[in-house]
């Protein structure tokens, strides 16, 4: 019974860029029956076989998250490498925030086709918002490269990730590595490889290698604890 | 020969030499600054300049909607791939993402003769440790593949600050919508694409070619559900130039066939109607010679409103020849009798349109030369060639049911005839209607809160409001500029003006800071003053000084050593920079700023005028005292400005109007010998003209400059009706023939002008509105006016035999 409604649950993901609304309750369900026992879950789940095609099946049951970030960027430019901070909010399908909070502040909106990017000059009360550009993400190419994985990564879309990118994954559902080096000339263009680490649904680091040379590590971790965490995934 | 003969040989030679002229010189304008007042200070010339010709001409902007976002999107792209190949235009953008490469190269090129900032600043320790540290936090942030780009060659971020200056955006002060790479308006619902027409806009057939393009390739590219909102100056000039000539078409021939077959129901005589449009014919053949004579060229508009206005000339035959009816044709002492009443009206016409020269309009002045031409070789005609050629064929008129019908006058005349006669002879009872209605109007007019004059500039405008609302609403989708405040600056020359433009350019910030404005855009943001780019020249003369001064300024911080050799290397290039001028006339530059910089930097009258557009203005009253602080700037609330225009306008063309009643009155008095008969003449046209003025304003519509306009022909036509009536108790046994004649003119006007309100011009939907109403009520209250029932029963013992 158990093993039927993830398999519908999991076809219904897939065709979910079409499908949108078609199996909400469904899904909710399955949510709820997997939270509510939450140490069974890998017990169940250990019977099926874990890969790239199931990572994203379980990505794409996630339909909101809120993760604190630390990104350390390498630059070719620089000697020391630099850190920043925030936070980083996803809205399935197509929202994406990124606040930076220290050690300036910045925040990157990307809503469908729209990216927005405000800069801040000051702290506390004497913040003031300096300047707000918008930008159609596919008027930019490279925008919209680094936009469309990301996006295609946290909705668990299997079939875009796998034309775009050659797949390499590793580990276990509680521990595992995946690696994307990108097929198109246009990406490739910037770049090299993103590898990913995790656990379930949960990204925990992503490692940007760009053509450049330049290196992104972008560490996630969940803000608050499991349990409000897991109400959150409702 | 006689000297009857050798009159009408005249004419006909001058109309032969008028139809050679129109033949070889015919050159038609279409140029609208021609119709908008003339301009009386030096800032009221560069307000018409800015009005008018000043927002660049060749812009065109295209708004599709009615479908979803995506499809529109797509749409777009396909539509701006489409003009791109079409090679009419020199931009299509539908979006302003990006720039292109030679642009991009040229603004890398040149940045530092175009920045802002000072560079002896900038590269001191201080200001480059600044821009180091700026750098950092730029590699470290979201736009770091931006910063990358630019970091080695420009680490003080020339090249982004002016990029954040140039790109994506249309004016400085908004950055339009993007979706899928496509510019949107706010709510999504339009998507839009810019163009600038490459040929010679003032070429009105390079207009029609470009509109006619984007019609073409719209329908063949056309897909279900969508809808086209197109703008901009040449294609409202298009639009215009095609509604006239459909307005002529469809209502000239409207007109003419209703005429025709009025009088042919009347007359019942083809010949006859003939020679009711003779005189008309010549006249505005003549005219429109002496116009090209004169000019060298003849407004489309003039031509359009002339042969209207010089309609009445139709009355000129009618009232000279329905005496045919008589078989009093050979007799020259009828005609003489019914011209000396016609002269009067002819001349007091001629007056009134003289008030259009001195209008202060240049289009108007030449339509009142046109009509005044056309009027008086129409009556020429009716007078000297008209009866010669009616005499002159063979037989004279006697077949025509109208000589019959007057050979016996107890035929029945016709059935329009008696009825007219019977109001007309009871319409006396009502005598004191007329100077109730005069007083009764002419009260609530001067009582009446209502706005009388129609001041708005808008209201000189042939084009609809709906349309211009449409222009007006694509050009706020994008952050153009769209009216309300600006200010304007007056120099020696345009380097003169760029440098007061940077003097004023701290405290203009400092009104943004205080949102006294929201914004403003003016040519020294795109091109700094040749001084600034010499002074920026001179601070990076010095290579090894700045060398010395990054390598202070790298000190603990994080750069790997020679990460700036590009910099180093692009200051000793750019010392053999030559500062750029405002005519640069490089190919990128063009590209680049050419009609921005064009609208906001001009040759001004053997000066150079800046404008510097306001965004949002607040506080008129702070913006007031900002420019009384610099004597060098005017500032504009152009709604306001204009208005104050046209309505200098209006107030001439009123005293004009003033002047007219008063000399149509000197005149009356001197042809009649009499001080008191022109005021009796007078009353009933000034009545029906104050009436049709109460009857525009309390419907809503205050009086614009063509309805006054409109109102001065009221009182022309209006007199010649009221001098006819007159004409009728002197004149008993003749009064039939007179009277059929004063119904027939008027008839033919009501029609003519009626059928006019139909325009789709508003100019001309106005005239047609005034004048039909006005020849109306002119010719009712001539009526009651005249026929005093003493005089009523008179009559009526004559019409017995």
């Amino acid at each position: 019974m158990f093993k039927h409604l993830c398999r519908a649950s999991a076809k219904d993901a897939c065709a979910k860029q079409e499908l949108p609304h078609k199996t909400w309750a469904q899904r909710a369900c399955l949510v709820l029956v997997l939270s509510a026992g939450l140490g069974s879950i890998s017990g169940v789940n250990s019977a099926e076989p874990w890969n790239f095609q199931a990572l994203m099946q379980e990505l794409a049951k996630v339909k909101h998250t809120k993760l604190k970030f630390t990104e350390t960027k390498k630059s070719i430019f620089l000697i020391t490498n630099t850190t920043t901070k925030g936070s980083i909010e996803y809205h399935a399908p197509n929202f994406i925030e990124k606040n930076t909070l220290s050690p300036f502040r910045e925040r990157v909106v990307i809503d469908g086709d729209n990216m927005m990017l405000q800069k801040y000059r000051g702290t506390g009360k004497a913040e003031n918002t300096i300047s707000t550009q918008n930008y159609s993400v596919q008027s930019h190419p490279l925008l919209q490269a680094s936009v469309d994985s990301m996006r295609q990564m946290l909705s668990g879309d299997f079939a875009m990730i796998d034309q775009n990118y050659e797949v390499e994954m590793s580990g276990v559902r509680e521990n595992w590595a995946l690696s994307l080096t990108p097929k198109t000339p246009e990406v490739q263009e910037y770049i090299e490889r993103i590898d990913l680490t995790g656990a379930d649904a949960q990204i925990s680091m992503v490692v940007t290698i760009q053509a450049d040379g330049d290196e992104s590590t972008l560490k996630l971790s969940a803000p608050a604890t499991a349990v409000s965490s897991l109400l959150k995934r409702l | 020969m006689n000297a009857a003969q050798i009159k009408a040989l005249a004419l006909v030679c001058m109309l032969l030499g008028s139809v050679f002229i129109i033949a070889d010189r015919f050159n038609i304008s279409t140029d609208l600054g021609t119709f908008l007042p003339d301009a009386e200070t030096k800032f009221d010339r560069l307000l018409r300049h800015q009005l008018y010709s000043g927002t660049s001409t060749n812009i065109i902007l295209l708004g599709f909607k009615g479908l979803p976002e995506k499809q529109l999107a797509d749409f777009n792209h396909k539509i701006s791939d489409e003009l791109m190949k079409s090679g009419l235009f020199s931009v299509v953008r539908n979006n302003a993402s990006n720039l292109d490469e030679t642009a991009l190269n040229f603004l890398e090129e040149n940045r530092y003769l175009l920045t802002h900032n000072e560079l002896s600043e900038k590269f001191s320790v201080a200001g480059l440790s600044e821009s180091l540290q700026h750098r950092i936090e730029g590699l470290s942030s979201s736009t770091a593949a931006l910063e990358k780009k630019y970091l080695r060659q420009d680490p003080s971020g020339e090249v982004l600050s002016l990029l954040d200056e140039w790109q994506g955006k249309i004016s400085r002060h908004k950055k339009p919508i993007e979706r899928h790479g496509t510019w949107f308006s706010e709510d999504l619902s339009r998507t839009l694409i810019l163009l600038e027409i490459k040929a010679d806009v003032r070429e009105m057939t390079n207009q029609e070619e470009v509109v006619h393009a984007i019609r073409d390739l719209y329908k063949q590219n056309k897909v279900a559900g969508v809808d086209m909102i197109m703008a901009g100056p040449a294609v409202f000039a298009v639009e215009l130039s095609e509604d006239i000539k459909q307005d002529l078409s469809n209502l000239t021939f409207s007109a003419v066939s209703a005429v025709v077959l009025f009088l042919l129901v009347v007359y019942r005589s083809p010949r006859m109607v003939l020679l009711v449009a003779l005189p008309l014919l010549v006249g505005v053949i003549f005219a429109t010679a002496v116009i090209l004579l004169l000019n060298g060229q003849i407004h489309g508009i003039t031509l359009a409103f002339g042969i209207t206005l010089a309609g009445v000339a139709v009355d000129y035959p009618i009232h000279l020849l329905t005496g045919i009816d008589r078989r009093q044709l050979r007799d020259e002492n009828r005609i003489k009798d019914v011209w000396r009443t016609l002269r009067v009206g002819v001349f007091s016409t001629v007056i009134a349109y003289a008030a259009f020269l001195i209008s202060g309009f240049h289009g108007l002045q030449q339509l009142g030369w046109f009509t005044i031409i056309g009027l008086t070789t129409a009556a020429l005609v009716s007078r000297w060639l008209l009866p010669f050629l009616a005499t002159s064929t063979n037989p004279p008129l006697s077949n025509s049911a109208a000589d019959s019908t007057a050979a016996d006058p107890n035929v029945d005349p016709g059935f329009f005839h008696t009825h007219l006669k019977k109001l007309a002879q009871n319409a006396g009872r009502f005598r004191l209607l007329v100077p109730a209605v005069l007083l009764m109007t002419l009260g609530a007019l001067v009582l009446s809160p209502r706005p009388i004059l129609h001041l708005n500039v808008d209201s000189l405008s042939p084009i609809s409001e709906a349309r211009r609302a449409e222009g007006k609403m694509l050009r706020g989708d994008l952050g153009f500029w769209y009216g309300g405040s600006m200010m304007l600056l007056v120099a020696e020359n345009k380097q003169q003006v760029l440098l007061a433009s940077e003097k004023i350019l701290t405290p203009l910030n400092e009104l943004v800071k205080q949102e006294t404005i929201a914004g403003f855009d003016m040519a020294a943001h795109f091109l700094p003053s040749e001084n600034r780019q010499i002074r920026n020249l001179e601070a990076i003369q010095d290579v090894e000084a700045i060398e010395d001064n990054l390598r202070l300024a790298l000190t603990d911080l994080p750069f790997k050593p020679n990460v700036f050799k590009p910099f180093l290397q692009d200051l000793e290039s750019a010392n053999n920079l030559q500062p750029i001028t405002p005519d640069a006339p490089t190919s990128q530059w063009q590209t680049l700023v050419g009609n921005k910089l064009d609208s906001l930097l001009f040759p001004f009258e053997a000066q150079a005028a800046g404008v510097i557009l306001l965004h949002d203005v607040a506080n008129h009253q702070a913006m007031n005292e900002f420019a009384a602080q610099h004597p060098e700037l005017y500032y504009m609330h152009l709604k306001s400005a204009s208005t104050d225009l046209v309505a200098r306008s209006v107030e001439r063309v009123f005293h004009a109007i003033m002047a007219c009643i008063l000399i149509i009155y000197i005149a009356l008095a001197f042809a009649f010998k009499c001080v008191y008969r022109p005021l009796k003449v007078m009353v009933p046209t000034f009545t029906a003209a104050i009436a049709v003025a109460a009857i525009l304003v309390f419907s809503g519509n205050p009086l614009s400059i063509f309805h006054l306009i409109s109102l001065l022909l009221v009182i022309g036509l209006g007199l010649d009706y009221s001098l006819f009536f007159n004409r009728l108790p002197d004149h008993p046994d003749e009064w039939n023939t007179t009277f059929k004649s004063i119904w027939v003119c008027g008839i033919t006007t009501i029609l003519v002008f009626g059928i006019l309100s139909f325009s789709t011009t508003p100019p001309l939907e106005a005239i047609g509105i005034t004048v039909a109403l006005g020849a109306s009520l002119s010719i009712v209250f001539a009526a009651m006016w005249a026929a005093t029932p003493t005089r009523h029963a008179t009559l009526a013992a004559t019409q017995k035999p």
